[in-house]
């Protein structure tokens, strides 16, 4: 995979029911961490794009994307973070 | 042949799909007595029956070996890992072995092993797990040379080649900018704190080899990715900045990049970081993000939930440092109990100043937090060339750093020499991660704050320069936007912690 792989967090929220949310992301193809603020998904951007139905790889970064309809009353959002830089190197302008 | 390297260890990489090796039949005699010199005269005494070999034939096809060819001895196969191990009942090792493969010149070469109970010492060698199936043993296949001088390309040197750029060496140079010297010379090295750095990987230079630090086999994030590799070089390189004050440490590296080298899995290495158990005690991380400045917006849903993830560390006990960043704006160094690393530069006659390759502001997000904390030792724009740095040979670093450009010329070393100069605030984080681990091993149960608070009021003040354009701010004296409380200094860090707390 190591060329395509994305990273992207679920907000909850309150009064959620998180283990259909997690079964579906899973059944997508996305590994679901539990963090402080909802869920960490990460997983290849075709299973994003296939959960998802949007072309992740042309979006800019931060992207926020769309919630399942089934899942609305229950995730607040869903956003593929700003990307990181090694700090080596300057910052481009 | 005596060396400064080790002979053997562990390799990080994973095995090949597919390893070669060699089923020996059982016959009347066997290949594997363990005593040198025996097999004389014919084979035959060592030749399986017909119905042995057989049988042995029928499962091997059914545990996953391919037949490639066959003798009255035996079968040489190829298989999965796995396959080999469910044969021998071991483990596949796979380890560098300092090998001398031409006249004058010795290198690592990989070598698969099956270890375990009942597994002979013999490097490549293994016996089957069952009592029943007629097999002698089982042979990995081990890497022969061609008697041509084609193996010419050496592992990158232990030692750095020289550069006509003035600039700092792991770790004398770096020990001796930071005040860690005086208890290195004391025997104070950080032994057994547990230092954990994300970044785009963690190769294991014969630099490191030769110092015998303590490196764990590095996790990985992304599937896929090599836990021996590092594409970029920047992990390698910047982790040295922690040996060089506290060569004791237990270091685990988290591989977060993808087979470019792109920090595609910082998130998720971060969480794996501070959920590791035994828990660290320092996390350090030499990236970021970057925002417009002055901010336009409110911090993004996603970095607030890494806010969220950097402050739950840091409330586990876990000194967490970050980067300041190299004119970049980015939330990590700002969250509240960071310790957020910037840039100060040592010339050649001592003499300190502020870096301007070092971001340096008042966060507007979180009141009263100021970039950076405190500094390390970082070089000046345009290319801050500053330490050199073990990094893998031929990866990103040390062709992109070899190479002249319009602003300044490269850094003297060649492109495939495992070495190259840079810094940023990348080689500060680390830096002030090993002044915190000689603080830990001396006092474990110091909290971050209590870490913090002693480089803060013992570093030296830095009065001249200015920070990262960007932002544009002096340093001055005492505390200042520039350079925060100054340069860190372990050595009084540490007698400020054993007063003190």
């Amino acid at each position: 995979m190591g060329h395509d792989f994305l990273e992207a967090v679920l907000k909850w929220k309150s009064g959620h029911k998180a283990e259909p949310v997690r079964a579906w992301l899973e059944q997508h193809g996305l590994s679901v961490v539990p963090i402080q603020a909802g869920l960490l998904l990460s997983g290849p951007s075709d299973s994003f794009a296939r959960a998802f139905h949007c072309d992740v790889s042309a979006l800019p970064r931060p992207a926020q994307l769309p919630v399942p309809p089934p899942f609305r009353d229950h995730v607040s959002l869903i956003e593929i973070p700003r990307i990181r830089f090694p700090m080596s190197r300057p910052k481009s302008y | 042949m005596t060396h400064v390297l080790p002979r053997e260890y562990e390799s990080d990489d994973l095995p090949p799909d597919q390893i070669q090796g060699y089923i020996s039949v059982i016959g009347p005699e066997t290949v594997f007595s363990g005593k040198a010199g025996v097999i004389r005269g014919s084979s035959k005494p060592y030749q399986g029956k017909k119905a042995d070999r057989d049988e042995v034939e029928r499962h091997l096809g059914k545990s996953g070996f391919t037949i490639l060819a066959e003798s009255p001895l035996g079968f040489s196969v190829s298989a999965p890992a796995g396959a080999y191990e469910d044969l021998s009942g071991g483990k596949i090792r796979i380890s560098e072995v300092l090998t001398r493969v031409v006249p004058g010149a010795h290198r690592y070469v990989t070598r698969i092993d099956i270890v375990g109970e009942n597994q002979p010492e013999a490097l490549g060698l293994g016996l089957p797990r069952s009592k029943t199936l007629k097999v002698d043993g089982i042979v990995l296949e081990k890497p022969r040379y061609p008697h041509v001088h084609q193996l010419l390309v050496a592992d990158p040197s232990v030692f750095p080649p020289s550069s006509p750029k003035f600039h700092l060496t792991v770790p004398d140079g770096i020990a001796t900018g930071l005040h860690s010297n005086p208890l290195l010379q004391q025997g104070l090295r950080g032994d057994g704190v547990r230092v954990v750095m994300v970044d785009t990987g963690f190769y294991k230079h014969p630099f490191f080899l030769a110092q015998h630090h303590h490196l764990k086999r590095t996790l990985t994030v992304v599937p896929g990715t090599n836990p021996g590799w590092d594409p970029v070089g920047h992990g390698t390189g910047e982790s040295a900045n922690i040996f060089a004050s506290a060569p004791g440490v237990e270091f685990q590296g988290i591989r977060a990049s993808d087979n470019s080298g792109n920090l595609v899995g910082s998130f998720n290495g971060f969480v794996i970081a501070k959920s590791l158990q035994p828990k660290p005690q320092v996390i350090s991380c030499s990236w970021g993000s970057d925002y417009p400045y002055p901010p336009t917006v409110g911090l993004d849903p996603s970095d607030e939930a890494l806010v969220l993830e950097i402050k739950h560390a840091i409330e586990q006990g876990i000194v967490v440092i970050f980067s300041a960043g190299n004119g970049h704006f980015g939330v990590e160094p700002q969250v509240p109990g960071v310790i957020a690393a910037g840039g100060t530069i040592m010339a050649a006659t001592g003499s300190l100043r502020a870096s301007n390759y070092a971001s340096g502001y008042e966060s507007p997000w979180f009141g009263g937090v100021k970039v950076p904390t405190v500094c390390g030792l970082v070089g000046l724009l345009p290319r801050a060339q500053y330490i050199m740095l073990p990094v893998p040979s031929g990866c990103d670093l040390d062709v992109s750093e070899s190479q002249d450009e319009p602003d300044e010329v490269g850094d003297g070393t060649t492109p495939k020499d495992g070495w190259a100069l840079f810094s940023g605030t990348s080689a500060a984080a680390p830096q002030l991660a090993g002044v915190a681990a000689l603080m830990l091993a001396a006092k474990p149960n110091l909290t971050p704050a209590q870490v913090a608070e002693a480089m803060v009021k013992t570093a030296t003040d830095v009065t001249s320069g200015t920070c990262h354009p960007r932002f544009g701010n002096t340093a001055t004296i005492g505390p200042d936007l520039a350079t925060g409380a100054g340069l860190v200094n372990a050595e009084d860090s540490l007698k400020y912690t054993q007063k003190t707390f």
